[in-house]
C-alpha cells in the first residue's frame, strides 16, 4: 500500500513535470521562433557591408553578438550567394553546420531545421536575403538550438521544489486514507469470516464522519439481515419439522388404509381416483395404473357401478347419502362385491365435499353366510315342526272319537312320549351345537380314565341294540393313561357314534368299540358293518341336518345333527376325527385324543 | 267316494291321516315316498294328492313336477304339507295350477275342512260352466 502510494506520487510528479516540461518547451520554441523571425525580418534586405564587422566597426552583426543574451542562440552567419560564409558570430563551442543557400527567391526568407554534425543537436535556422549594391548579395543565417534537456536541467530546482511537497503529501494522504478506511477494512475482514464460518459479529468501530455514519447503518443493516436470517432459519426448521410430522402422519394414514380389510379408492372433486389401497387392484382384477388417476368411467365396465359413482361426481357436495350397490365383477363371476360411497368433507364443515371415499367389499362369503344362516333356520324349523306335527295330530286324534279306543290311546301316548323325547334331544343338540359354534360353552376338563367312560356308554347303548339282533364287541384296555377332557361332552360324542352304528346297521350286524393307547395319543374307534357311505356322502355327513338321500337312512329317525356334534366335541378337545367307510360294507369313526401331559394342561 | 293319496315318510303321520281321513269318509291310498306315490298314481289317479315335501328319494317337489310332466291334464288337486313358509316355494308353484299349501303342524280337522272347501269351489266352477 505504502509502496503503491510512493509509486503513485512519483507517477504524479513525473506526469506533472513532463507536462510542465512540454509546455515550457513549446513556449520556448514559440519564443525562439518569434525572436528569430523578428530578427531575420529586421536584417532582411540590409546590405552585406552594413552587417559585416570589419576592423573596428562592429557592424550589425557585432551589435547582435554583444546584445544577444538568448541562451539558445547558436550562431549568426553571413554567407554569399553561393553559401560560402563571409562573416560569422557563434556561441562558444558551436560549429555552424553547412547548408546550401536557398535557390528559389520565394524561399529566400525562411526557416529550416538542421543538425549539428558532432553533437547531433537540433537547430532551428532562420535565413533572409541580404543586398549588395541593390542586388542579392548573400544571406544571413540565424541559428538557435532547439530547447532540449538542457532546459530541464536548468529548471531542475523548480521541478524539485514542485515534487517535494507532492512527495511529502503522499504518505500523509496515505495515512489519512488508511485511518479513514480502517473500519471498512475491519468490516471486510468480518465479512470474510462470516462467509467462511457463517458467524458474524460486527465490532463497534470508532469511526466518525460519513464513514462512521455509513458503518453505523451498515452495522444496523447487517444486524437486521442477521435477525431476518435467523427468523427464516427457525421458520425453515419449523417447516421442516411440520413437513416431517405431516409425512409421518400421511404414511401412517396410508398404512392404515392399506391394511383395511376392504378395498378402497378415493375420488377427488373431479371424480378422478387419487388413491387406491393395496386390495383394490386384486379385487377388481385391474392393475393399479389403470385405476389411479382415472375416472371410474375409464376402468369400470359395469354400467350400474359407473352410474352409481357418477351420481356422487355430479352431486359433488354432500347431497347424496351413503348408499350401496352390489355387483359381480366380470373377471370373477362367482363373487359378489358391494360398492358404497361416502362423501368426504374437510374438517367439520359439511358445506363442500373434497371428494368421495369409495369402498369395495367382497360380500360373497357374507352373502353365503347369510344364506346358510337362513337355510339353517329353515332346517331347524322343519326339524322342530316334524315332531310337533305328529304331536298335534295325535293329540287332536286322542281328543276326537278315536280317543275312546283303549288301544289307540296307548299307541298315541307312546308316540307323544317318544316324539317329545325326540324334540327335547333335538333342541338340546341344537343348543349344544350353537353354543360350541359361538364358543360360549364352558368345558369342564378333568383327568378321565377312558375305560370306565367308554364301558359305561357302551353298556347303555348296547342294551337297546341287542334287541335288534346286533352283535356287540368292546375292547378297551383297563389300564390306559388318563386324558384331560370334558367327560360329558365325550360321552355325547361316543353315544352319537354308537347310536349311528346301531341305527344304520343291518340285521345281524356287528358294532365294535375299541380303544388303543399310542405314544402320545389314545384312539377310540366305533366300527359297524352297516350300510356304509359313498365318498360323496362322507363329505357331507358333518354338515348340519345333512341326511343321505337313500331310503335306508331316511327310514330311520334322525335330524342330521349327531355327527356335526361329534365333530365339534372332538375339535374342542384338539383331537382328530377320522372316517373310514365303504358303501354296503360299514363305517368306522376314529377319535384321536392327545394324552394328558403337563404341557397340554397348561395350554388349556 | 273321493280318494285321497297320502304321501309322507313319517309313518306316524301316514297312519294318523289314514285313520282320520277314512273316518271323514274318504278313500285313502298311502305311499311312503315319492317313488311309491308316482307308481300308485300311474295305476290309479286319486281325487286329491296330499304330500309331504321334504322326503328322501323323490321329494314332494320332484313328485309334483313328474306328475305335471306325465299328466298335463291333471284334474286332481295337490295339497303340499310343509314346515316351511309358502313363499319359500313361490318360484316353483307359480307355474302350477290347482296346488295348495298346508303349513305344519297340521290339524286333521282343518285339513279336511280345507279339502272340502276347495272341492266345493271347484265343483261350483264346474257347475257354472255346465249351466252356460
Amino acid at each position: 500500500m505504502g509502496l503503491m502510494m510512493i509509486a503513485a506520487s512519483l507517477a504524479v510528479i513525473s506526469v506533472v513535470i513532463t507536462l510542465l516540461f512540454l509546455y515550457e518547451k513549446d513556449a520556448r520554441e514559440q519564443q525562439i521562433r518569434a525572436q528569430g523571425v523578428r530578427l531575420v525580418r529586421l536584417l532582411s534586405g540590409m546590405s552585406v557591408p552594413l552587417l559585416e564587422a570589419k576592423g573596428e566597426a562592429k557592424g550589425v552583426l557585432g551589435v547582435l553578438q554583444q546584445s544577444q543574451n538568448d541562451p539558445d542562440f547558436a550562431y549568426a552567419v553571413i554567407v554569399d550567394r553561393d553559401g560560402r560564409p563571409l562573416n560569422e558570430i557563434t556561441r562558444e563551442g558551436t560549429i555552424v553546420p553547412p547548408a546550401p543557400p536557398p535557390r528559389n527567391p520565394s524561399a529566400w526568407l525562411g526557416e529550416r531545421h538542421l543538425t549539428v554534425a558532432g553533437s547531433g543537436r537540433t537547430l532551428t535556422e532562420f535565413h533572409a536575403p541580404l543586398l549588395m549594391n541593390g542586388r542579392l548579395g548573400g544571406f544571413i543565417r540565424l541559428g538557435y538550438y532547439a530547447p532540449g534537456y538542457r532546459m530541464l536541467v536548468q529548471r531542475l530546482p523548480f521541478f524539485a521544489s514542485l515534487a517535494l511537497p507532492v512527495f511529502l503529501l503522499a504518505p500523509l494522504f496515505y495515512f489519512l486514507v488508511r485511518r479513514e478506511i480502517r473500519p471498512l477494512h475491519l468490516a471486510n475482514r468480518e465479512m470474510e469470516r462470516f462467509l467462511q464460518q457463517g458467524t458474524f459479529a460486527l465490532p463497534d468501530m470508532a469511526a466518525s464522519g460519513e464513514i462512521g455514519d455509513f458503518m453505523g447503518s451498515f452495522t444496523r443493516f447487517v444486524r437486521m439481515m442477521q435477525a431476518r436470517v435467523e427468523e427464516l432459519e427457525s421458520r425453515h426448521s419449523g417447516l421442516l419439522t411440520s413437513t416431517k410430522v405431516l409425512s409421518f402422519r400421511r404414511a401412517r394414514i396410508e398404512a392404515v388404509l392399506h391394511a383395511m380389510p376392504d378395498a378402497l379408492a378415493v375420488l377427488d372433486e373431479s371424480g378422478t381416483v387419487s388413491f387406491v389401497n393395496a386390495r383394490l387392484p386384486a379385487l377388481l382384477g385391474k392393475p393399479q395404473s389403470e385405476i389411479l388417476g382415472h375416472t371410474p368411467r375409464e376402468w369400470c365396465v359395469i354400467p350400474k357401478v359407473v352410474a352409481f359413482l357418477s351420481r356422487y361426481e355430479a352431486a359433488g357436495a354432500g347431497g347424496v347419502a351413503t348408499d350401496t350397490v352390489e355387483f359381480t365383477p366380470p373377471h370373477a363371476g362367482d363373487k359378489t362385491l358391494s360398492v358404497s360411497a361416502h362423501p368426504l368433507f374437510a374438517g367439520e364443515s359439511r358445506a363442500s365435499s373434497i371428494g368421495t371415499l369409495v369402498l369395495f367389499r367382497d360380500i360373497t362369503e357374507e352373502n353365503a353366510g347369510k344364506h346358510a344362516h337362513a337355510e339353517f333356520i329353515a332346517q331347524v324349523a322343519h326339524e322342530l315342526k316334524t315332531p310337533l306335527n305328529t304331536l298335534k295330530m295325535y293329540s287332536e286324534a286322542l281328543m276326537g272319537p278315536e280317543g275312546a279306543s283303549e288301544g289307540f290311546r296307548v299307541e298315541g301316548l307312546n308316540v307323544i312320549h317318544d316324539e317329545t323325547d325326540r324334540l327335547a334331544l333335538l333342541i338340546s343338540n341344537l343348543l349344544s351345537l350353537t353354543r360350541f359354534e359361538l364358543g360360549g360353552l364352558e368345558m369342564k376338563r378333568q383327568r378321565v380314565r377312558l375305560h370306565e367312560l367308554l364301558a359305561d356308554a357302551f353298556e347303555n347303548i348296547a342294551q337297546s341294540g341287542r334287541d335288534k339282533g346286533l352283535h356287540f364287541h368292546i375292547d378297551v384296555p383297563r389300564e390306559m393313561s388318563p386324558v384331560f377332557i370334558d367327560k360329558e361332552l365325550l360321552r355325547i360324542a361316543v353315544n352319537n357314534l354308537l347310536t349311528n352304528a346301531i341305527k344304520y346297521n343291518r340285521p345281524g350286524g356287528r358294532v365294535e368299540l375299541t380303544a388303543e393307547e399310542h405314544d402320545d395319543a389314545i384312539r377310540i374307534s366305533v366300527k359297524d358293518t352297516g350300510i356304509g357311505m359313498t365318498p360323496d356322502e362322507q363329505d357331507k355327513i358333518f354338515d348340519k341336518f345333512y341326511r343321505a338321500e337313500n331310503a335306508q337312512v331316511r327310514d330311520k329317525p334322525g335330524h342330521g345333527l349327531g355327527l356335526p356334534l361329534v365333530q365339534q366335541v372332538v375339535y374342542l378337545h384338539h383331537g382328530e376325527l377320522e372316517v373310514r367307510s365303504e358303501r354296503d360294507a360299514g363305517s368306522e369313526f376314529i377319535i384321536t385324543l392327545r394324552k394328558d401331559t403337563g404341557i397340554l394342561k397348561k395350554a388349556v | 267316494m273321493t280318494n285321497i293319496m297320502v304321501v309322507d315318510d313319517e309313518p306316524h303321520v301316514v297312519r294318523l291321516l289314514n285313520m282320520s281321513l277314512k273316518r271323514a269318509g274318504y278313500g285313502v291310498i298311502t305311499a311312503r315316498d315319492g317313488r311309491e306315490a308316482l307308481e300308485k298314481i300311474r295305476a290309479q289317479r286319486p281325487d286329491v294328492l296330499l304330500t309331504d315335501i321334504e322326503m328322501g328319494g323323490i321329494s314332494g317337489i320332484e313328485l309334483c313336477r313328474k306328475i305335471d310332466e306325465e299328466m298335463p291334464d291333471r284334474a286332481f288337486a295337490i295339497y303340499i304339507m310343509t314346515s316351511r313358509a309358502e313363499q319359500d316355494y313361490r318360484d316353483w308353484y307359480d307355474n302350477m295350477r290347482n296346488i295348495h299349501f298346508l303349513e305344519k303342524p297340521l290339524s286333521t280337522r282343518q285339513l279336511v275342512a280345507s279339502i272340502e272347501a276347495h272341492r266345493d269351489a271347484a265343483e261350483g266352477i264346474k257347475r257354472t260352466g255346465q249351466e252356460k
